[in-house]
């Protein structure tokens, strides 16, 4: 007799309403912090000087074609390289003895932490006219200004994210697979191409897919290194800086969505098909302990490009290290602890703000996004492509624009918060919701369906799944988000500029601050710090998370019996 | 009956998966739901688990209808194709974890969930981790993981599918000693021909949604319903003798002799142990195979006579 | 799993302890503000209460504003912004800003925000002293100093490429600097908007085809205001167009370069100082005005912080306080032209050389 039957009807309803209740609460959250200010910015853009009005329109298209066509231009770019970098690195950083792998995984994790600005000043620093290595070790004289820069920059900076999202799913991957393929007789160079890469491929999508809007979006980079190769985004920009215009601001941003709502439904469709591979599909968590080295041509090939990668990353870190603690007088460089004084004199209080703000944005915005893509892609609710759909639209925009759509929509009324630190954590939660949601989805495509069935078969109901069988597989997910969560809170500014009131000031401002002034000394410095904070907090999660399964008991409390 | 599906009907968009399915099963007995792939067996296994919701039709087990229950809610449990156990568990947690959702103490659950984990000789690796046995082994955990919630009907999706031919036979001894210890009823879930003739109290064939045929091993291998069910169990052979009349047989049942009435022409022998396979083409042109023991030699092209027994 | 989620509880721990204590301290201010602000607003009190939000150019004003909560009273929180952020996030709030007091930037910006209603008149007697042309007639904003433009040049660069330093606006279109020049993005930078306008109208009809020809020399338009001085410290490039004052010196320390005023005239642009329409403390933003102008000596810790006095030209009767150039070398500029004109003049001049598109 089994006795699961036992009470059921009666926890089965208050589960039920629980169920929705939790449901119903996430999609209100998600309408009044992400679409409401969307909304609001569209609004703005229809709003003339007398009410309705489409004047914005009427010339915004003809007069920046050819700013979307550099925008989409490079954004292509950048996806494709920063994916092939990522697939290059991942494996590196799996397929490696141990011991080199964990010291790959650190730089990845620094090179997660890329303050605004400070990295590519380190590029022109290194590679430009006057570079340190163009110049100083290979005698040329080059011009790091133009497209060409933000290609590279982007492609780099891109490949850190989407490096930890493949790791994290290649640590799910059954490595029997890959010897099964090795024993019969495929080469090494067939076995990443034939099983790993299809394996990954939702993963693969999905880093094109949030690097291609990530780029479109992005100003920062070809403001410091485009030079005159200008894009939607820098256009964007300019409108809000340089002219106020509001209006025309947010009909620019109307129309940065259009490639990337093209984008976004290639993407589901292809996932959609992705599913229908993957539905048959049995993959256990990683196999036996047993590793699985690549070799021969295909090695080198990766090998090679993530050397690129991580010499590249090196360099440019190494550059901000050295720019903290030394300067150059007249070609001769100094080492000084000046910069590190300044840092000191300056109030700690911004960098504790920093830690707190992001900690908070780093676990409430991973639990969401959790919820959030379970419910879309585990659960299937109605609208769930919809809901997908606003959940990235933020990762869309330039983040400047979120954070005005957040002044338009909460400055009034009952939805008054401007000025609280709610506001400035949600938009900052808000705005990178989509890598947590996507990376969940990533790790949801690989845990086989069976599994939630197995449980619901032995007595659990959605919520138990969810929370005893789901959460526990969902641990490299929550790394990536977290380590995401946490860094992006510590280092964008864009989004918050316009939120954060002078009391509130967060670190990233003082950087700001130092750059605006022209103290790259100071700027480094600050850098340096922000990057040691948030590496050592990531580190500390990203260990705690995805590297903590050991032999320990996880549902019952049942301690091991050995 | 213990079990009974009554009309039961699924269709996924224009296909009909399952087509008015009905059928029982006596407590405590072993049913072999038996067909190729794409016949609707795992279909209907999923319905009788809650995981699919028929479109018609209802189930009952015990005399209570359980078709509009959740999963959680049905006194049936699945042992998966692909075990489905859970890879962040040990094998002990994966044994206890249907136990959780029963009012019993953690020392409870601990000991019982041992004692099942004994059962099956597996209670030395209560602390490994899934991936750190052996296939043999997750199957094991696989099935006391169910059993261990006492269901009323134990389904088992193609379990031993994944196993090699060496273990599958000692594991499908080892399901049926089980089913006997337990006295529990089953749905099995097979295209193994020889598996469901070893292990079923009562084979039913499915084809294309429909149910071919239902009965006792010997009764369905013996009369087959019609020339499918005859095909799926074993070989047959169909053509027409001399006279013009059909003949429907299986392949043990014919013999060479020099006064049979059936003629034909050896095509190719094959040696396969303890008995011999013969093909041959026959006068109205059909290939049929012919059983013979080891030492009945025939010559390729060699003509030859035959006769049903 | 057990270590990280003992580690999970602590840091939420501090986390949720952290952020009510940050939110008790938000809360404080405005309850005692809103208790005293019946008191100051018609006898004036000796010291106010509450808190000043100030949105400033840069972070290095933290000693005025001590200065300041020492002697009248309310505690400063500044934030430093550019003035197109300032204007954008105005227009976005709608009404209701979340700071009290502007402290610096172009004065564009400010003859902007009060043309949208988005500042509040502040009356007062030392006012008279200051001059009039840096000043808003009706009182809306003040100057706390003049940003005067000229050329800052890498010496090793010019030397290695054979070149004289240019002397004037006009050596700069010889096309011998081609590829040499930075400038910023006049719809960004104050400082370079105010070169636009002043040419413009120094240079009559001529001014457009000056920038035209000038563009060609150009490698790009930086985007921040402060690239092109740094970028020539860092020898990216030969001659950059900007901002003086001492903080330039400190680049001199560390790379060979020079600053050049030109001898055709600098252009120059008043830093705006103001008070928000319905902040939360209007009156300590108003305070704060009326005690910067009233005591010279703040304006000479100002002159100290800005590295530069030309807070002399915005009251001229400061003691002790020097020029470091020439009043005669600046050119001669409407001011009132330079809020009125502002976008027409970007519209032609990214018409005439906007970069929309070009690789």
């Amino acid at each position: 007799m089994k006795n699961k039957t036992a009470g059921a009807s009666h926890s089965g309803a208050r589960f039920y309403i629980l169920d929705k209740l939790i449901l119903a609460a996430l999609l209100a959250i998600v309408f009044l912090f992400v679409l409401y200010p969307l909304l609001c910015i569209v609004k703005q853009s229809v709003t003339g000087d007398e009410g309705f009005s489409l004047a914005v329109y009427e010339s915004i298209f003809g007069e920046n074609l050819d700013l979307l066509k550099n925008s989409v231009f490079v954004a292509l770019l950048s996806a494709a390289l920063s994916t092939a970098l990522a697939v290059a690195v991942a494996f590196s950083v799996r397929f490696t003895s141990k011991k080199i792998g964990r010291l790959l995984m650190g730089i990845l994790l620094v090179s997660m932490v890329s303050p605004p600005f400070i990295s590519s000043l380190a590029y022109i620093q290194l590679f430009g006219r006057n570079g340190m290595i163009s110049k100083g070790l290979l005698g040329l004289s080059l011009n790091p200004y133009g497209w060409q820069g933000v290609v590279i920059m982007q492609s780099l900076f891109f490949t850190s994210l989407n490096a930890l999202l493949l790791i994290g799913m290649l640590e799910r991957i059954d490595l029997s697979l890959l010897q099964a393929s090795a024993d019969l007789g495929a080469t090494r160079g067939r076995t990443l191409y034939k099983v790993v890469i299809p394996l990954i491929s939702p993963s693969l999508l999905i880093c094109f897919l949030l690097s291609f809007i990530r780029s479109m979006a992005d100003f920062g980079t070809p403001i410091v290194i485009g030079g005159r190769f200008e894009t939607v985004a820098t256009e964007i920009y300019m409108q809000i800086i340089g002219y106020s215009d509001l209006h025309r601001s947010s009909a620019l941003n109307v129309l940065l969505l259009i490639p990337a709502l093209f984008g976004f439904v290639l993407y589901r469709y292809l996932m959609k098909k992705n599913d229908k591979i993957f539905a048959g599909n049995n993959n256990k968590a990683s196999g036996t302990e047993e590793d699985f080295r690549i070799k021969g041509p295909s090695a080198a090939l990766v090998y090679l490009s993530a050397a690129v990668f991580f010499v590249k990353m090196l360099l440019v870190y190494g550059s901000i290290f050295l720019n903290s603690f030394s300067k150059n007088v007249r070609g001769d460089r100094r080492f000084t602890f000046e910069y590190m004084e300044a840092l000191f004199e300056r109030n700690m209080d911004t960098f504790i703000r920093s830690v707190v703000y992001a900690l908070i944005v780093a676990l409430v915005g991973t639990f969401i996004g959790i919820l959030l893509s379970y419910y879309v892609e585990r659960r299937k609710i109605r609208f769930g492509n919809f809901v997908d759909f606003v959940v990235t639209m933020p990762y869309m925009l330039p983040g400047s624009c979120f954070g005005i759509g957040y002044i338009l929509a909460f400055n009034h009324g009952p939805l008054k918060i401007t000025g609280t630190a709610l506001i400035v954590i949600a938009n900052m939660i808000f705005k990178q919701l989509s890598i947590t949601t996507k990376a969940v989805t990533a790790s949801l495509a690989q845990i086989s369906l069976n599994i939630d069935d197995a449980a619901r078969d032995l007595g659990a109901n959605k919520l138990q799944v969810f929370k005893d069988i789901l959460l526990p597989n969902l641990k490299p997910a929550f790394a990536t988000g977290f380590v995401n969560n946490f860094t992006s809170a510590m280092i964008t500014a864009g989004s918050v500029i316009f939120l954060i009131t002078p009391g509130q000031k967060i670190a990233v401002f003082t950087l700001f601050d130092s750059i605006n002034t022209g103290k790259y000394g100071e700027a480094s410095m600050i850098s340096t710090f922000i990057i040691l904070i948030t590496v050592m907090i990531n580190v500390i999660f990203y260990i705690g998370f995805s590297e903590g399964r050991g032999r320990r008991s996880h549902v019952s409390g049942i301690k091991k019996s050995k | 009956m213990y079990l009974e599906l009554k009309n039961l009907s699924k269709r996924f968009g224009e296909k009909e998966v399952v087509k008015n399915l009905s059928l029982s099963l006596g407590k405590g007995e072993l049913l072999c739901l038996l067909g190729s792939s794409g016949c609707g067996k795992t279909t209907t296994l999923k319905m009788i688990g809650g995981f699919l919701k028929p479109d018609a039709g209802e189930i009952r087990v015990d005399g209570e209808d359980i078709t509009r229950l959740e999963p959680e809610e049905r006194p049936v449990s699945t042992v998966f194709q692909s075990y489905a156990l859970f890879p962040h568990l040990t094998v002990l947690d994966n044994v206890a974890y249907g136990l959780k959702f029963q009012k019993m103490k953690r020392g409870e659950i601990r000991d019982m969930a041992m004692e099942y984990l004994d059962t099956v000789g597996l209670a030395e690796y209560a602390g490994y981790k899934i991936h750190e046995i052996s296939g043999g082994q997750q199957q094991r955990v696989a099935l006391v993981r169910s059993l261990i919630t006492r269901p009323k009907v134990l389904l088992l999706d193609e379990p031993l599918s994944n196993l090699d031919a060496k273990l599958r036979v000692k594991m499908r001894q080892e399901i049926r000693q089980i089913q006997k210890e337990f006295g529990i009823t089953m749905v099995f879930v097979t295209h193994d021909q020889e598996e469901a003739m070893v292990l079923g109290d009562s084979i039913a064939i499915m084809d294309q949604g429909d149910l071919v045929q239902i009965g006792a091993p010997e009764e369905v291998y013996i009369r087959p319903a019609n020339e499918f069910a005859g095909n799926f169990l074993g070989i047959s052979n169909r053509f027409k003798d001399d006279n013009g009349k059909d003949i429907y047989c299986r392949p043990e049942d014919l013999v060479f002799t020099s006064d049979g009435e059936i003629h034909g022409e050896i095509l190719r022998g094959e040696f396969l142990g303890f008995y011999r396979q013969y093909y041959i083409r026959t006068t109205d042109g059909s290939e049929i195979i012919l059983r013979a023991g080891r030492d009945v030699l025939r010559q390729k092209g060699e003509k030859v006579a035959l006769a049903v027994k | 799993m057990q270590k990280a989620k003992r580690l999970l509880a602590v840091l939420l721990v501090l986390v949720m302890a952290c952020a009510l204590a940050a939110c008790g301290k938000e809360e404080e201010p405005k309850k005692e503000q809103g208790a005293q602000e019946g008191t100051t607003q018609e006898n004036e009190a000796p010291k106010l209460e509450g808190t000043l939000k100030v949105i400033a150019t840069s972070e290095n004003y933290g000693p005025l504003f001590e200065k300041f909560t020492e002697e009248v009273g309310p505690e400063v929180e500044f934030i430093s912004m550019s003035s197109g952020e300032v204007l954008s996030k105005l227009k976005a709030e709608g009404g209701t800003p979340a700071a009290d007091l502007w402290f610096g930037g172009g004065i564009d910006a400010f003859m902007d925000a009060k043309d949208n209603n988005l500042l509040e008149k502040v009356d007062f007697d030392a006012a008279k002293d200051l001059a009039e042309e840096y000043k808003d007639s009706e009182n809306y904003w003040f100057s706390k100093g003049v940003t005067v433009v000229g050329f800052i040049v890498n010496n090793e660069i010019l030397a290695e490429k054979g070149l004289e330093a240019p002397k004037s606006w006009d050596d700069l279109t010889k096309e011998e600097y081609r590829g040499e020049i930075l400038m910023s993005n006049p719809a960004i930078s104050g400082t370079n908007y105010a070169v636009v306008n002043a040419l413009l109208q120094t240079k009559g009809d001529d001014g457009w085809d000056y920038f035209s020809k000038l563009n060609e020399n150009i490698t790009y338009y930086a985007k921040r205001g402060a690239d092109p001085s740094t970028k020539v410290g860092a020898g990216e490039a030969g001659i950059g167009i900007t901002y003086i004052d001492g903080t330039l010196d400190e680049l001199k320390e560390t790379s060979d370069v020079s600053i050049i005023y030109p001898t055709d005239g600098m252009p120059y642009v008043p830093e705006g100082v103001a008070a928000f329409a319905n902040g939360e403390n209007t009156e300590a933003a108003k305070a704060f005005i009326e005690w910067f102008y009233s005591d010279d000596e703040n304006m000479k810790q100002l002159a100290e912080i800005d590295q530069k006095n030309t807070c002399l030209l915005v009251k001229p009767d400061i003691e002790g306080l020097e020029l470091d150039f020439d009043q005669s070398k600046l050119m001669e500029e409407d001011l009132t032209l330079f809020g009125k004109e502002r976008t027409d003049i970007l519209e032609q001049w990214n018409a005439l050389i906007g970069d929309k598109g070009e690789e």
